[in-house]
């Protein structure tokens, strides 16, 4: 039974408290609604929504950035003619989503590590 | 020459969506993180809840151009709008119509015409888009209504939340 829904714009993010074999139905029919409207969908404990990891750890609930496996680590080279604080605000922002996004420290010192590469990889 | 109409209607009705559905609407990540932290805070996160996404497969080029006007027009009464800007409703669904069938480009040799969903380009493409599903995602609701359970359950944690038909019910339970 769907404990909550929430929608942007054609993605879905819903919670389920009953078994996984009512969901998987429940979804099947879904699909036969509108023949225009098809979806694919994923069940888990840890799914990845928009730019964020959520898991369900035990009743906890965790979260993390997520990187999309076919998204290269790619920013504005440093050494690239754009206006200093540019590169600045690069740091800034993807730090601050690490902040935001991490619901505890591990999860912080991994992303943390990722970015260092990701600077370092783009000079 | 439709851009400037298309832009009209986004500016009046994309504002009425946002103001109706925001319930159930996902911004961006942080959003849906406070909503599950919240939800967690109740402890109304089980371990044996699952989560569950799904994608529609190419939403914007598969809207049906009938149902979607007539899902616009729908969506307005619903929510009690009989003129848009002083603008009756049926000749804002001439408008839409205007903007979403006479859609016609050239490639190659050949004129053609869109005859299936709404031009990428657009910005009431989404509103219209986000207006289709807001009617589509309501069977979720009368589905879960005629397994019977969920509305059980609402009624014995806050029977006063509940409202049928509106897509506000999912999250009210749980306020």
């Amino acid at each position: 039974m769907i404990s909550s829904f929430y929608r942007y714009i054609d993605d879905v993010f819903l919670t389920w408290n009953g078994s996984e074999k009512d969901l998987i139905a429940f979804l099947n029919q879904a699909n036969t609604w509108d023949p225009y409207i098809k979806l694919d969908y994923k069940i888990g404990k840890s799914l990845p929504f928009l730019d964020a990891i959520f898991t369900n750890a035990r009743g906890r609930l965790e979260t993390s950035v997520y990187h999309k496996p076919t998204a290269q680590p790619y920013v504005i080279p440093f050494i690239s003619d754009h206006p200093r604080h540019v590169f600045r605000n690069i740091i800034q922002t993807t730090l601050r989503r690490a902040v935001r996004y991490s619901s505890n420290f591990p999860i912080f010192q991994t992303e943390q590590r990722y970015i260092k590469l990701m600077l370092l990889y783009n000079g | 020459m439709t851009k400037n109409i298309a832009d009209f209607l986004d500016q009046h009705i994309r504002p009425i969506f946002d103001r109706e559905c925001h319930s159930t609407i996902v911004i961006d990540g942080t959003q849906l993180m406070d909503e599950l932290d919240n939800y967690m805070q109740r402890g109304r996160l089980l371990p044996s809840t699952f989560f569950c996404t799904f994608d529609i497969r190419n939403l914007y080029t598969m809207l049906p151009q009938k149902e979607a006007l007539d899902t616009l027009m729908t969506f307005l009464q619903f929510h009690g709008y009989k003129q848009i800007e002083k603008i009756n409703l049926t000749t804002i669904r001439q408008l839409a119509a205007l903007v979403l069938q006479e859609n016609v480009f050239v490639y190659g040799k050949k004129i053609y015409q869109q005859i299936l969903g709404g031009a990428m380009g657009s910005s009431f493409t989404l509103t219209l888009a986000n207006i289709y599903m807001w009617q589509w995602q309501k069977r979720w609701v009368q589905q879960q209504q005629s397994s019977g359970e969920i509305f059980r359950r609402s009624v014995l944690l806050h029977p006063r939340s509940w409202i049928y038909e509106d897509d506000l019910f999912l999250l009210q339970i749980y306020r």
